[in-house]
């Protein structure tokens, strides 16, 4: 151990710089990875939607003057329904991927403290027409599907169909079915839960760093008083998704046309288009972020690379010397390798304590989730090899320094 | 003179000696560079007072109750709340604004012509100009008394003068907003803040300033897509008023001003909110925000915006770290040669001078390749859908910044490695060789 810690403290520039480039490429490295996986994760979560390519979302329906009434967009539903090749037809207030119009509030199971921020959907047909997968419970029936809503539906009792995040987040280690929910204690209204869903996303992921991209309840019925709907049209498998859009849009436009606001067209988008288009801006920055972790490894190999060469070369006498004195080419190799993993250590433990302060202090300040451990073995376990990538080259050059280097301009 | 001329004659020839680390050190430096300038621009076009050069303080009101935490919705109101507090506080620069988009088409194009919906149209009270510092090119604005009666006049900006008339001429000609009629009596210059502050919703970076301005209590009847309200989309009639899509907007108030502006709020807010008898009524508070805490409550600046400052700032110093750390390797290689400069007269003065002359090239020429870098990643940016992208641009200001920062790298990345080679003692090198 000796005679590897006493020449780091002869010189102590170059290893000083070593240690320094490590712990900030550490420090950056753990951060950037982090960040890219939250800007991954709306990417990953699964949404629940069955063939997205076969779901026409149609939404920025907006009306003039009032909101549309609900007799109306049911005559929609039925013109629509009447479409060859489409199997389901959902009048709703808002549907995943839409991302003008948005229903959230905070839902706590009746006589329990836990609240989880939740996205509602509210509309009739949905787990047939998102192509759900129930993994507990039932549908909402015709009748849950015909009721009235007043307004958009939002307080009132009824049923409820939620996914399986949000049931182990209210009722965790129980059985969500037959519990009841509300939005907020003071909230009258009362909801039971007659379904539970797998997945299904939300449509506000925000900077994609909530946890609660999968919280989300399905409430039955047409909103009433709103004039944003979003209709989701399903497609039979065998179908041309693309000449059954042309036919929902002439529908649409045939009943709804005269009552929409004139200059605003609504939009007739595949759901798979939507969320295409919806996560282009995530994607951008998991390129970004990604680019900018292979840029600070590629700088940091060059940076160790470099300086190891020129320890190395300052060293060449004493290396051999020390092949003189019997040391193998094997000796010599892996003391310098030892050395590189000891400074690379070193480096990479002030950078894990820096990365973790980092963090500590954009949680505070920001709204960012705590860096997870796992992260830090991981970021460790990537420059430690990176060190000794660098080093294997000046290594191998110092290991054939032939003995008589030593004898030498002594 | 000629010393100087030889310090230069040696660095460039130390360069071309090491074609491979200058190459090195002048792409991991750009690169730096190049990052850092562009993430601390984007950050600066967010961050940026979107009002710049008024010496005043522009304030909104937010209606908040008593105990309650900010919310940004809470400074949108009911269209007859702000009204009232405008109303009532004549001698105030304060106005009452309500903002959308709508289709706006000169008053002689057919009704149902095709016309897109996107023209930005602001309804304010009559003290707009001074609350937000507009200039007016010909004509006037509209008076309290238009206020008043809700008189259909509209000041509309150069720009949409342009696009509807094909000339800026346009006083006394009329403009259909949504379907009702407005007649024009004024121009306005393109007021263009750096950010459309007073309708930011959530990082929503609206674009497309206020084009068509018209008197608060002409929106009578107007259908517009608004942003920022409580309900989705809709009109400025009777049956939306319970709507709140109206923000108070003042400007350069002093202490007593501000206290009264907010005595009134209070008063009118607990008058407008009374609840039925035997329900105790909600206290209100209402409280004054800049335009910067407005921004700041509206998440102007995205949470990853700032992490990425921090990521690029510590990439620009593992950068120079790594820079400095090849430059001080090479130099110091150069012991046996400076110990002989320096044995034959050179002084220290003359050998730290070359090193930094050399530094600094480098990183001269990293900054030179840093500017197109920087370019492309601007460019770049804007295709990405970002949904602040149209805020990113090229300003000189970021160009001088980019220079001083160059400058300020070489310095950084040169000094300790020109000093380490100037203090070299010469005997001790030419005896070691």
């Amino acid at each position: 151990m000796r005679h590897l810690l006493a020449p780091l403290f002869r010189h102590r520039l170059m290893p000083l710089l070593v240690v320094l480039q490590v712990a900030l490429a550490c420090a950056i490295a753990c951060n950037a990875l982090f960040l890219l996986q939250q800007r991954l994760k709306p990417m990953l979560v699964p949404d629940g939607i069955g063939q997205p390519n076969h779901l026409i979302i149609a939404s920025n329906i907006v009306s003039r003057g009032q909101p549309w009434e609900t007799s109306r967009m049911r005559d929609t539903e039925r013109a629509l329904r009447g479409v060859p090749g489409v199997t389901s037809v959902s009048v709703a207030g808002s549907l995943p991927m839409v991302l003008n119009a948005r229903m959230n509030g905070r839902v706590q199971g009746v006589g329990r403290d836990t609240r989880a921020d939740t996205a509602m959907y509210i509309g009739d047909h949905l787990v047939k027409t998102l192509g759900l997968h129930l993994v507990a419970g039932r549908d909402f029936t015709a009748e849950e599907d015909a009721v009235q809503n007043h307004g958009v539906g939002m307080h009132q009792d009824g049923p409820a169909i939620i996914t399986q995040s949000l049931a182990n987040r209210l009722f965790p280690g129980q059985k969500a079915l037959g519990q009841t929910l509300q939005l907020g204690d003071k909230d009258p209204a009362v909801r039971t839960v007659v379904g539970v869903v797998g997945h299904l996303m939300r449509n506000d992921f925000g900077d994609g760093s909530q946890r609660n991209l999968d919280n989300v309840m399905l409430f039955p019925g047409i909103p009433s008083s709103w004039s944003l709907p979003a209709i989701g049209v399903r497609v039979a498998p065998d179908a041309d998704p693309q000449q059954v859009r042309k036919q929902v849009e002439k529908v649409i436009q045939r009943m709804l046309g005269d009552g929409m606001v004139r200059g605003i067209d609504p939009s007739y988008d595949m759901y798979g288009t939507l969320r295409d288009e919806a996560l282009a801006q995530y994607r951008a920055s998991v390129w970004l972020l990604a680019g900018v972790c292979l840029i600070v490894l590629i700088v940091t190999l060059a940076g160790i690379m470099g300086l190891t060469a020129y320890w190395v070369q300052q060293r060449t006498r004493q290396i051999g010397i020390r092949r003189a004195l019997g040391a193998r080419r094997s000796d010599i190799l892996r003391y310098l390798q030892a050395e590189n993993l000891l400074l690379v250590g070193v480096g990479t433990l002030l950078g894990l304590i820096a990365a973790y302060a980092v963090n500590l202090w954009l949680m505070h300040h920001y709204e960012l989730p705590r860096l997870p451990w796992s992260y830090l073995p991981i970021g460790a376990a990537l420059l430690l090899v990176l060190g000794q990538l660098a080093v294997l080259s000046p290594a191998l050059r110092a290991s054939r320094v032939p003995p008589v280097v030593a004898t030498r301009s002594v | 003179m000629a010393r100087g001329r030889y310090a230069w004659h040696l660095a460039w020839r130390g360069m071309r000696r090491h074609p491979r680390t200058s190459a090195m050190v002048v792409v991991v430096m750009a690169l730096g560079l190049a990052s850092c300038m562009s993430v601390l621009a984007v950050f600066h076009a967010l961050t940026a007072d979107p009002v710049a050069g008024r010496h005043g303080e522009t304030r909104t009101v937010m209606f908040r109750t008593k105990d309650e935490k900010p919310d940004p919705l809470r400074a949108v109101m009911q269209a007859s709340l702000v009204q009232q507090v405008v109303d009532r506080l004549q001698d105030q620069t304060l106005a009452a604004v309500a903002y959308g988009t709508t289709r706006v088409q000169p008053a002689t194009a057919p009704t149902d012509a095709a016309g897109d919906a996107e023209t930005a149209v602001m309804f304010a009270t009559s003290r707009i100009p001074a609350v937000f510092g507009i200039e007016l090119l010909r004509g006037q604005w509209w008076t309290a008394a238009d206020d008043h009666d809700g008189s259909p006049v509209a000041v509309i900006d150069v720009a949409t003068a342009q696009r509807l008339f094909g000339t800026d001429n346009v006083l006394g000609k009329s403009i259909r907003i949504d379907d009702k009629r407005f007649r024009i009596i004024g121009v306005h210059a393109n007021w263009a803040p750096a950010l459309k502050f007073y309708a930011q919703n959530r990082k929503q970076y609206a674009r497309g300033m206020a084009q068509v301005m018209a008197p608060f209590s002409a929106g009578d009847g107007v259908d517009m897509q608004m942003g920022q309200m409580s309900c989705p989309l809709g009109n400025m009639s009777d049956a939306w008023k319970q709507c709140s899509f109206s923000q108070l907007w003042a400007y350069d108030l002093d202490a007593t001003q501000r206290q009264r502006l907010l005595q009134t709020a209070t008063q009118v807010a607990q008058d407008f909110d009374k609840p039925p008898p035997g329900v105790t009524p909600v206290v209100y508070q209402p409280s004054l925000l800049t335009v910067r805490e407005w921004l700041v409550l509206q998440h102007t600046v995205p949470d990853s915006v700032r992490a990425y400052v921090w990521v690029a700032l510590a990439f620009l110093a593992l950068c120079l770290l790594n820079a400095a750390g090849v430059l001080a390797a090479r130099f110091l290689r150069r012991g046996a040669e400076l110990g002989v400069r320096r044995a034959l007269g050179a002084s220290r003065r003359d050998v730290f001078f070359q090193h930094l002359i050399e530094s600094g090239s480098l990183s001269a020429v990293a900054g030179a390749i840093a500017l197109p870098l920087m370019l492309g990643a601007f460019a770049l940016m804007r295709t990405q859908s970002i949904p602040y992208a149209a805020l990113i641009r090229f300003h000189p200001g970021t160009f001088i910044a980019l220079c001083a920062a160059t400058v300020l790298t070489g310095l950084a990345v040169g000094v300790y490695p020109a000093w380490r080679a100037a203090v070299v003692p010469p005997a001790l090198q030419v005896k070691q060789n």
